[in-house]
């Protein structure tokens, strides 16, 4: 596994998994990586790179957005604790005032489909789902990730030439993991 | 060529003797729609445009290739600016969003509606200074 903290001109081979801070990172703006972000995104698309997606990424980029509009509803600090019992207490005001914005990633991704992008869904197939449930679990202990970082590790491993993350403990990981096709790309401000 | 003018666009219609490798005789004809002055309606009128084009190259009247003339980046309207044909912005969130992006050069690299899909969605949230997107992107798994 190879590791690169990325900068704007540093290629990133296709196809590539995008953790879910990327895509929040992306849309959310006024943040130390948004720049950065914005500008690797743009990137990927403009190189024509296929990009592959989870249902775990898109599920954590909207946990991310019910977080702001928590945290902007109540006027908190971002650091905020948000729990399950505070979403669900809070879940009607948050899309009351925000529901378009809890829309954002998946409007994203389909224009993103619709201009020609490749936009694939991982894992493509029961046997590639097999093997990330096979992987999971032992990278959680290998590398000692929480069972959502151990699954997009497990995702991209098996779909991907590059990972893209935020996430800084996959530097780690990289240093670590035997040497493999995986490039971790890191986001760092 | 004729023209007509209809709302702000402008229309252009012209035709050519054209003859065919068998020696058939007929007419060429090719149509263009453009904007008289540009507004946030020119994606739609594109599209109209295109899919004219399209149904006269169907029927049998190939159309000349039209080398696109790329509008200038930063075109304002009403106060906004207007970042992609129908994706308009106030100038502080221009400044917010693209402000350290190289468009220009993202955009010679892309085609139209990727570059709209593009802007339409980086930074379309607010959020704050302090935010740590991977941190926030962790959903509590130990209940």
């Amino acid at each position: 596994m190879r590791y690169t903290a990325w900068a704007a001109g540093v290629a990133i081979d296709s196809p590539v998994y995008l953790d879910a801070n990327v895509l929040v990172g992306a849309t959310v703006r006024r943040h130390r990586l948004y720049t950065k972000a914005a500008q690797l995104i743009g990137e990927l698309l403009a190189s024509q790179a296929c990009i592959l997606v989870s249902l775990l990424a898109v599920q954590e980029a909207l946990w991310a957005l019910a977080n702001i509009s928590y945290c902007e509803l109540h006027n908190q600090p971002s650091n905020a604790s948000f729990t399950q019992t505070i979403y669900n207490k809070w879940r009607e005001q948050i899309f009351q005032r925000h529901g378009a914005r809890m829309e954002a990633i998946s409007a994203m991704l389909r224009d993103w489909s619709n201009a020609g992008v490749a936009v694939e869904v991982v894992p493509k197939t029961d046997s590639d789902f097999l093997l990330v449930s096979d992987l999971t679990p032992r990278y959680m202990r290998q590398y000692k990730l929480t069972p959502a970082d151990a699954a997009h590790l497990a995702l991209a491993e098996t779909h991907a030439a590059s990972f893209v993350t935020a996430d800084s403990h996959f530097k780690q990981v990289a240093t670590q993991a035997p040497p493999n096709a995986l490039a971790v790309v890191h986001l760092v401000p | 060529m004729s023209t007509m003018t209809l709302g702000r666009r402008r229309i252009g219609v012209s035709s050519e003797p054209y003859e065919s490798e068998i020696g058939q005789q007929g007419a060429r004809l090719s149509i263009d729609v453009r904007p008289q002055s540009p507004d946030r309606f020119s994606d739609l009128w594109q599209r109209f445009n295109d899919a004219i084009r399209g149904s006269l190259e169907q029927c049998g009247f190939p159309q000349p290739e039209v080398i696109e003339q790329r509008e200038p980046l930063r075109r304002t309207w009403l106060g906004a600016v207007v970042v992609a044909p129908g994706i308009l912005v106030r100038g502080d969130e221009f400044e917010e969003r693209y402000g350290g992006i190289d468009l220009e050069e993202l955009r010679s690299r892309m085609t139209p509606a990727l570059f709209k899909a593009f802007v339409r969605h980086i930074g379309s949230v607010p959020g704050r200074p302090d935010l740590d997107v991977d941190e926030i992107s962790a959903i509590p798994e130990f209940r």
